[in-house]
């Protein structure tokens, strides 16, 4: 038994040995396990390493060069134009472009139908169509679909694409938003308010001289890489561009344009410039002349060409033909005055005490200058006007008169008093391309050039020349920089710049002023532009008729530039007629200006609010008391303008 | 047997294996969120798509560990469970032929109501208990070789064959195989034989490599050879357009993580390049984002888990329990190794995930619920006075 138990005890005993060893032999063989595992673990850990080591630069830079770090760009609106009394000339109007992600649409065969459903919905593309254009460039991600969308069109596709989570398969389509210009009136102010492209910004008048105001700066979102191969984002936020508002008055520059354009559907002209001017501050209320253009399409030649003409152009005659017609006639074309410019000779002699009010002169028809005899108007018809005052001078325009006073005065002081009156440079108004004019230099003005000069003649001015000139006299002297911005403003109305009235130089004294003033009335009351004037209003004025350039060829200028109220100017207005159909090849007649500057007094004189302050006379405005131009002027040797 | 745990003595708790895996699994959250958050906004319109499922999987991980450690005593296994596991498993791997569903073009999955699993993660956890009951019912025998390579045969051969037929899943078959080879290294004797397969194995890449390279260096072979696999893992970036594509953005994010890596959140590699970045290939954003230190980190973290393991293993009251622990020990330790080598381009690319951290649902609840087994040992464990 005893036997028996040892024997099982023994039995169990190594049985429990064995098990003993087998469990010792299986930790031990665990522990080998483990430490393998370590070893391959420690050495994945060391080939991570390598990894990092040997390549790491160049890993890092193909990271970062398959990445795409599209800058996305968040265009500025360009600024308004204005008027001085609030409308809108000029205005950008935000649009958005379809863009059509081809590749990402068809990425995925659920994209395809609920895209397109959306499009059709949205815009009622029709769904055959949008996929053959999907599929003629399948690997196109940025395909500009449709452009111009305004944004009452695109809203129900922004709200879905807003919804993606009723619209989860809605890829694909982007909208990108732009501005197109608009210029609500079209052509009202065309030269001044110019237009502009999106590929050069400004490319005329206002647009132009002001383009960097109006510019603002687009918002760009970008990333960038910094030195530790970091990324950035980075956000530029958009700036508009600022608002310009002009001293030009919307009704004032209604009035003259609509006269401008009956008048020239009459009778066609060459050109027709109008310009009105505030003399107390320099400020432009009206400026156009004809041919005008759309600004919204600024390059359509077909208003004033017909088609058999265009088709016959070559590139650059089309090309000249557009550059002729942006020409902004009142700023960049220079001309001679004729006989507008007599205010000023009479301005400068009472000035330089040479003569008085009161002295007179003798007219005998012509005037006998150096070797040359040049007429009086009025030689082919009464002959010569006889004893004349100063005022009657003005008042009948009379050539020898003014032809004495500039003697009086003497050449080369003529010539300092015509620049002194800002002939000669550029007046500095804020519109580009003005010229300079051209006038005899001082070394070497002789005694028939500045008689000459006396009636306007042989020398070559601007319009807003004339215009700051004549305003400076009939405003006590005081020559007020001529501008045609009021003030610039930022997007959300602050103040950025104000052009108020700067006072350029004094001409002349009042007393010169009251004088002229005086003269000037008497001209359009009972002178030679009587026809000029409207019943009840005081107009002053002087009429001025010029021949062109190669005097043989016998082409005219006929202008009038005068003011009203005659004592107290509230405006001055400065009408061009350029070659006026009917004139050509006879001698010049004032009487086409006179008519329509009492047609555009006859409106604009209410809307001034200038009161009735003359004697109820009736105005006569048969044009009988007419100037015409006179014969003998010797052709201008002008120096060449560099311009 | 059967026996209710003991309450006398200090009853042991291995409080460090917890702690590993509730940080593992924590981190693998995170990172799971890193890397899907831009893709799943994109495809799904919520960024914590594929976060919210993992964490869904993770905590019903979390339940099936707690009660397994506490009410499931691993001699259960010994009673019939450990054959109802490898029975089940061989059911479910059948099923996939009528019933199973086609995900990212493999056949790998079945449904069952609203649950969807992959079979081959039960296969592994079948092989683990099957093998353990297994040696331990042939006993001594174990220590002759006929024995372990029909333990072998009969267990991960079938159960690998049937993974790599039906599923056509090379990596799965791989590990089910490398599980059983640990076990049975571990019960059996001799070094000789292991060191000698190992040895063969090792000679006949060499072989197989030398081969290779001289076919890519003498440039005749056709773009429809077999060996694809192999031709990418020597030259990832001329197949970039390709199959190689993932390969080579997997090493640019290992590549830009340098030291220290862009920062939690900031990797670039993750935003629509490497496909699937919270599946297999986590681990290259892990470098991309946490650099060197935080990759050495994370193995460093996953050798202190196999180690407690191992420490349960070897500490366990019998051979059954080491050799359930030995299992769990080689299912984690070969998935790692396997995933990292594939990651950095060791090994050809084969789809591996990497244990608690990688995204997948079935992965993690078998992974736990092996841990609560483990758990369970280490409460066995009679601590001596």
């Amino acid at each position: 038994m005893a036997d028996t138990r040892t024997d099982r005890e023994q039995l169990k005993k190594n049985r429990y040995r064995r098990k003993k060893a087998m469990q010792k032999r299986t930790h031990k063989r665990i522990g080998v396990a483990f430490l393998c595992a370590i070893v391959l673990m420690m050495g994945l850990g060391v080939r991570i390493i390598m990894i990092n080591y040997s390549h790491g630069d160049e890993y890092s830079k193909a990271v970062l060069d398959h990445q795409s770090y599209v800058s996305t760009t968040v265009p500025y609106k360009r600024g308004e134009i204005l008027t001085a009394d609030g409308t809108v000339l000029a205005y950008s109007e935000k649009v958005y472009n379809l863009i059509l992600d081809a590749k990402l649409i068809l990425s995925d065969e659920k994209f395809i139908e609920p895209t397109l459903t959306a499009l059709e919905q949205c815009f009622g593309y029709s769904k055959s169509e949008l996929m053959s254009v999907i599929h003629s460039d399948p690997d196109s991600q940025y395909r500009k679909y449709k452009t111009k969308l305004k944004a009452e069109e695109v809203e129900k596709l922004q709200i879905m694409l807003a919804d993606t989570e009723n619209n989860p398969y809605l890829k694909g389509v982007y909208l990108e938003e732009s501005y197109i210009r608009n210029y609500p009136f079209s052509t009202l102010a065309c030269d001044v308010v110019g237009f502009s492209s999106t590929v050069n910004g400004g490319e005329l008048g206002i647009e132009n001289y002001y383009d960097s105001e109006l510019s603002g700066t687009d918002g760009v979102t970008y990333s960038y890489v910094d030195e530790n191969l970091d990324v950035y984002d980075m956000t530029k936020e958009t700036v508009d561009g600022n608002n310009i508002i002009t001293t030009l008055d919307y009704n004032v520059q209604s009035i003259i344009e609509k006269h401008i354009i009956a008048y020239n559907t009459e009778k066609p002209s060459v050109n027709t410039a109008v310009m009105v001017m505030d003399p107390s501050n320099g400020e432009i209320l009206g400026m156009a002349s004809y041919p005008d253009f759309d600004l919204n399409n600024p390059r359509d030649l077909s208003k004033i060409y017909k088609q058999e003409e265009l088709e016959g152009m070559s590139e650059e005659d089309s090309t000249n033909a557009m550059y002729a017609l942006w020409t902004n006639y009142c700023v960049s074309e220079s001309y001679e005055p004729g006989s507008t410019f007599k205010p000023v000779t009479v301005a400068a002699g009472l000035e330089e005490g040479v003569i008085h009010d009161g002295d007179t002169f003798e007219c005998k028809g012509y005037e006998e200058v150096a070797d040359y005899k040049i007429g009086c108007h009025v030689l082919s018809s009464k002959g010569s006007h006889g004893t004349l005052t100063v005022e009657q001078a003005i008042m009948q325009s009379c050539n020898p008169a003014l032809i004495q006073i500039a003697a009086k005065i003497g050449p080369v002081r003529f010539g300092q008093y015509q620049r002194m009156f800002g002939f000669g440079s550029t007046t500095g108004i804020d519109l580009p391309g003005e010229t300079t004019g051209i006038l005899y230099p001082l070394s070497q003005i002789a005694e028939i050039d500045s008689a000459c000069n006396s009636f306007g003649q042989n020398l070559n001015v601007n319009m807003v020349q004339m215009m700051s000139a004549y305003c400076s006299i009939i405003n006590d002297g005081n020559y007020y920089q001529p501008h045609i911005v009021k003030r610039i403003e930022s997007a959300n109305g602050e103040v950025v710049k104000s052009n108020g009235a700067t006072l350029v130089r004094q001409t002349v004294t009042a007393n010169t002023s009251k004088y002229l003033r005086r003269y000037l009335r008497a001209t359009v009351e009972t002178g030679i532009a009587s026809a000029a004037g409207v019943t009840g209003y005081s107009v002053a004025g002087k009429t001025g008729t010029a021949e062109k350039g190669k005097r043989d060829e016998r082409k005219w200028i006929i202008s009038f530039l005068g003011h009203a109220p005659a004592d107290d100017p509230k405006f001055a207005i400065y009408v061009i007629i350029d070659e006026p159909e009917g004139t050509t090849g006879t001698s010049g007649s004032s009487a086409d200006v006179l008519t329509l500057t009492h047609d555009i007094l006859n409106d604009l004189l209410p809307y001034m609010n200038v009161y009735k302050d003359a004697e109820g006379e009736e105005v006569n405005t048969s044009t009988d008391n007419e100037e015409t131009t006179v014969d003998g002027i010797p052709e201008a040797s002008l120096p060449q303008n560099n311009e | 047997m059967g026996r209710k745990i003991k309450k006398q003595g200090k009853r042991y708790f291995d409080y460090s294996l917890l702690f590993v895996t509730i940080f593992i699994c924590g981190f693998g959250l995170v990172m799971i969120y890193s890397t899907s958050s831009y893709t799943a906004q994109m495809n799904y319109g919520n960024s914590e798509y594929f976060f919210m499922k993992q964490l869904q999987s993770d905590l019903i991980g979390f339940a099936a560990m707690y009660f397994i450690y506490r009410f499931f005593d691993y001699h259960y296994f010994q009673k019939y469970w450990a054959l109802g596991f490898f029975i089940l498993s061989i059911i479910c791997l059948l099923a996939i032929i009528p019933f199973g569903t086609v995900v990212n073009g493999a056949k790998r999955w079945l449904y069952i109501g609203p649950i969807n699993f992959q079979p081959s993660e039960l296969a592994k956890f079948a092989t683990i208990v099957m093998t353990a009951v297994g040696i331990c019912a042939v006993g001594k025998k174990i220590n002759r070789l006929r024995y372990v390579i029909l333990i072998c045969m009969v267990i991960s051969g079938v159960l690998s064959a049937m993974v790599l037929f039906i599923t056509n899943n090379l990596s799965s078959a791989i590990i089910i195989f490398g599980i059983a080879f640990v076990m049975t290294f571990v019960a059996y004797k001799g070094y000789s034989i292991y060191i000698g397969l190992t040895a063969a194995v090792g000679a006949l890449f060499m072989v197989f490599y030398s081969w290779l390279t001289n076919l890519v260096k003498s440039g005749n072979m056709t773009d429809s050879f077999r060996l694809n696999r192999f031709l990418i893992w020597l030259n990832p970036e001329k197949y970039i357009d390709g199959k190689g594509y993932q390969t080579v953005q997997a090493l640019y994010a290992i590549g830009s993580g340098g030291l220290f890596g862009k920062g939690l959140g900031k990797s670039l590699q993750k935003l629509g390049f490497i496909p699937e970045s919270q599946n297999d290939m986590i681990f290259s954003i892990i470098c991309e984002e946490l650099g060197l230190f935080g990759a050495v980190c994370v193995i460093l973290i996953f050798i202190l888990m196999i180690w407690r393991i191992v420490h349960i293993a070897q500490n366990a009251p019998d051979l059954l329990g080491t050799l359930l622990a030995t299992g769990v020990f080689a299912q984690i330790a070969i998935q790692v190794v396997l995933n990292i080598a594939v990651v950095t381009n060791t090994i050809p690319n084969t789809g591996v995930s990497l244990p608690f951290i990688s995204y997948g649902g079935t992965s993690s609840l078998f992974l736990m619920a092996e841990i609560g087994i483990v758990l369970n040992i280490s409460s066995q464990i009679r601590l001596e006075k």
